[in-house]
């Protein structure tokens, strides 16, 4: 059902719909920004992800084949867009003020977000980038091994593997035994 | 806190209207691959023309880039100033260097000069600049082909001025905020861009393209425009 209202969103988008074309954008940024969230660990810099992958998205429409495959269409742009936007900050100067170091300035979040966040950033700092991916696509988004793979473009053995190992680490602090503990929501499109 | 509730905080993360609003006016601008394509018919055109192509040079020993050769005791970069429009505080100083224009807007000049110790200096409007005698642009720039200095806020529409240098390779820098579409400058080894009223508080990145429109490098400015003087 899902499917085919996200479908006739595309198609309108596509026909110069501006109302449609919104719809699409503000769904970019709910599958985008917990994915770049929990990777870059500030909502600031996830937002500028988020942008950009929206961008890209609406500009390569028409080259959607299925539009009701938009959302894993837009999950893989996610995925390979915060993995880049990981590892450009990884190389960037030291000159700059890290983010760590930054304050939150007048941000999109409320202050409860960014306790939450914080919290988050140092829970998943011992995870790698493509760990958190997966994580966020199991259990915020609840997605299958088989989805996950497809927007990280590997095999669902992969992935697997990813959440294991990253599972471990958690189990590691009593405090995130919970998360080791808890099911995966299941379905996802 | 456990990380599956902080997890689980993540769904309620979207666009804000600022956001969304950046998005779709920046959707509606022609890509940059489109933009490339255009260029490069433009050329084809040209090409065919002058009905030959010229043999290109072939590539000079050292240094290839304009401001890697200004640092190292080579010619400075930018365009001519027309006679009487150096600045009246450089040649009191009794430079003799020809100083050079890499941007200007309105009134306000990036200027680069060379320092009679044979440093390298860029100013931007007389007041603010920045000189150094190291022969590395490194010692500038560090690992990014651009550096952004400022803001300072100048025109009178109390909008902040980021002016900044860069290598050969950058030809465009965007400046993007957290709720409003981005600002952007042409480059040619330097930079004026006239930032929004209220970037004080929405500045986030400025981000360096080169010819293609390829994203060369990405610098946080949230910090440079928290510390900006206010009626500076």
């Amino acid at each position: 059902m899902e499917e085919t209202s996200v479908a006739v969103q595309v198609e309108a988008a596509l026909a110069g719909d501006a109302a449609a074309t919104e719809v699409l954008v503000r769904r970019v940024g709910r599958i985008t920004l917990p994915l770049a969230v929990a990777v870059l660990g500030d909502r600031d810099e996830a937002g500028d992800v988020a942008q950009d992958v929206a961008v890209e998205a609406l500009r390569s429409l028409g080259r959607l084949r299925e539009p009701a495959r938009f959302d894993p269409w837009v999950r893989t742009m996610a995925a390979r867009m915060t993995l880049r936007a990981a590892e450009s900050r990884r190389r960037r100067s030291r000159t700059e003020v890290s983010l760590e170091e930054a304050e939150p300035t007048q941000s999109a979040d409320p202050t409860d977000a960014i306790a939450a966040r914080e919290a988050l950033r140092i829970a998943l700092a011992p995870l790698s980038a493509r760990q958190r991916i997966a994580l966020v696509l199991r259990y915020v988004h609840g997605l299958s091994e088989r989805e996950i793979a497809t927007a990280l473009g590997c095999r669902a053995g992969t992935v697997g593997s990813l959440l294991s190992r990253a599972r471990d680490v958690l189990r590691q602090d009593e405090s995130l035994l919970e998360l080791a503990a808890t099911p995966a929501p299941g379905g996802g499109s | 806190m456990t990380v599956i509730s902080a997890l689980a905080a993540l769904r309620d993360l979207e666009f804000t209207d600022g956001e969304v609003g950046a998005v779709l006016a920046r959707a509606r601008r022609p890509s940059h691959s489109a933009r490339r394509r255009a260029a490069l018919a433009l050329a084809a055109v040209a090409a065919v023309a002058a009905g030959t192509i010229a043999a290109v040079p072939a590539g000079r020993a050292g240094l290839s880039d304009a401001v890697e050769r200004f640092f190292a005791g080579g010619p400075t970069p930018g365009a001519r100033l027309q006679r009487g429009e150096e600045p009246r505080w450089l040649t009191r100083a009794g430079y003799d260097a020809e100083p050079r224009v890499l941007a200007s807007s309105g009134q306000e000049r990036l200027i680069a000069y060379r320092q009679p110790s044979g440093g390298v200096c860029f100013t931007f409007g007389g007041d603010v600049g920045i000189c150094t005698d190291s022969t590395d642009p490194r010692s500038l720039l560090g690992n990014q082909p651009v550096l952004p200095f400022g803001p300072t806020e100048r025109d009178g529409d109390g909008r902040w001025i980021l002016w900044g240098v860069a290598l050969d390779a950058v030809k465009r820098v965007e400046l993007r905020y957290s709720n409003a579409p981005p600002t952007d400058a042409r480059v040619t080894n330097g930079f004026v861009l006239r930032a929004d009223v209220d970037a004080k508080e929405t500045a986030r990145t400025l981000v360096a393209f080169d010819a293609a429109g390829r994203e060369l490098a990405r610098i946080d400015v949230r910090r440079r425009f928290e510390l900006a003087p206010v009626g500076g």
